[in-house]
Parts: structure tokens; sequence; C-alpha cells
């Protein structure tokens, strides 16, 4: 059996290993294994959904500002819904952030 | 269905509701218009609409499930299509648009818009506004319930 040993974890970067073809990558799509053979870490795919979240942030500020300088070029409910998507995405980043760090603590308080 | 999936949808409605209410408020502001750039009175608008479906959409009777492209993604609107229905006579010699000649003589046209129907058409655009709010509401408190799974 290929199990995962302790040597593959290097610094601060887990390898993410998709091992199915039929399983979805990052992109939530299901695809063949990656074609250089490099699993796709940790770390690209939380900077991936964060660069996300942060759009989302940017889009519901934009949104925000129009509507204070140009109130006739936005509708208010694109607004809201923009504020409210934004505040959904960040709630669902920092649930994942914490679950993670939750996992990390039960493991290193283990005695 | 993505994450914001359901939100999508009812945004389109949102936008298509308040297009209508738009229109709705054109109307009752002409509703005794009686003079426009196109001659003759003013005709009132109405909002099509019309779902959207993801594409390529399949029209057959026959059509095998795998083929079948799901539920739709929302509303949108086709066109603000004329009312071309006659207009309201009303008797107003001194008018200045009242008709000069003819069997009519005397009479102005009006445009063909019902204030009261107009009041029950917006009331229900207003009502159609306010579900596709409580629908986002209720998608919101789905995804913070899903967010306390497991706590």
């Amino acid at each position: 059996m290929d199990l995962l040993s302790s040597l593959s974890a290097q610094g601060g970067q887990i390898e993410q290993l998709r091992s199915d073809p039929r399983h979805f990558d990052v992109t939530g799509k299901m695809g063949p294994l990656a074609a250089d053979g490099k699993p796709v870490t940790f770390q690209d795919a939380m900077m991936t959904e964060m660069e996300g979240i942060n759009g989302d942030q940017i889009k519901a500020t934009d949104l925000y500002q129009r509507m204070i300088t140009d109130p006739n070029s936005v509708d208010a409910h694109d607004v809201t819904l923009a504020g409210a998507q934004a505040q959904m995405s960040l709630n669902l980043a920092k649930n994942v952030i914490e679950r993670g760090l939750q996992a990390y603590r039960d493991i290193i308080n283990m005695r | 269905m993505s994450l914001f999936g359901g939100i999508a949808t009812s945004s389109s409605g949102l936008s298509a509701q308040q297009l209508r209410l738009d229109v709705i408020s054109n109307n009752l502001a002409n509703a005794s218009t009686t003079r426009t750039a196109d001659g003759g009175p003013f005709q009132r608008s109405r909002v099509i609409f019309r779902p959207i479906v993801s594409q390529p959409y399949w029209r057959s009777p026959f059509l095998p499930e795998s083929l079948d492209n799901g539920m739709g993604k929302g509303v949108r609107v086709n066109k603000v299509e004329k009312d071309t229905s006659p207009a309201r006579l009303v008797y107003d010699p001194t008018h200045p648009d009242a008709i000069k000649v003819g069997p009519k003589q005397g009479y102005v046209e009006m445009p063909n818009v019902n204030v009261v129907n107009e009041m029950v058409d917006m009331i229900d655009a207003s009502r159609a506004y306010e579900a596709n709010v409580t629908l986002i509401n209720g998608a919101k408190a789905m995804f913070s319930k899903a967010l306390e799974i497991g706590r």
C-alpha cells in the first residue's frame, strides 16, 4: 500500500494528493491527474480560495462606493447582495480555517 | 448548483421585478398623455419575461435523460412590448388634441392605461420582489446553518 510518509511533508507545505482521476481537482472539475505529476499544495488551494474571497470583498466595496458616488448606476439589491455574498464567503473561509486550526490544536494537545 | 447559485437566480428575479416596476411607473406617469413623438396617445408598455436556461437547450419531446440540462438559472427580460389595444375615447371638444373631423369629432384619444390595473400590477411586482428577497434570506439561513454542522 502506498501510504504517505512523514518525509513527504516538507516545510509548511502539505501535499494534497489526488490519486484518482474521477475525483474533483481544485477547479472543481474531473480530469487527468496533474500532467507534471506535481500535486496541488494546500497552500496553493488556500491562496486561490482567498483570492476569490478577496474578489468578493472588492466587488462589494466597489458597489458600495458606486452607490454613494453615482446612485443611478446601481440597483440597491445588487449592492446588498454583493455585501451578503462577501460576508458569506468570508464566513465560510473563517469556518474552514477555524476547523483546520482546531484539528492542529487537537493534535498538538494529544498526550 | 454552486454555493451562490440560488442567490444568483433570485437576484435575476429581483432585477426583473425592479424593471417591471419601472415600466409600471412610466405607464402611470403617462396615464393621461395624449401627445407622443410617434403621434397619437401614449400606449402602455408591458414587460415580457423569459427563463434563463443552460445552453445548449434541446427541444424534443423524446429527450434522453442525459441530455436534459437541468433546472433553469433565473429569469431575464425578453422585451418591453407596447400594448396596441385601442385608445380610450373621452369627449372634450375644447382639448387641443381633440379629433377635428369625422364621426369621432370632439373626442380625445386617451392612453390605454387603466390605472386600477396598473396598481394591481404594481402590487404583484412588489410582492414578487419580496418573495425573491425572502428566498435569498432563506438561502443565507441555510448556508449559515450548514456552517454550524459539527460545531
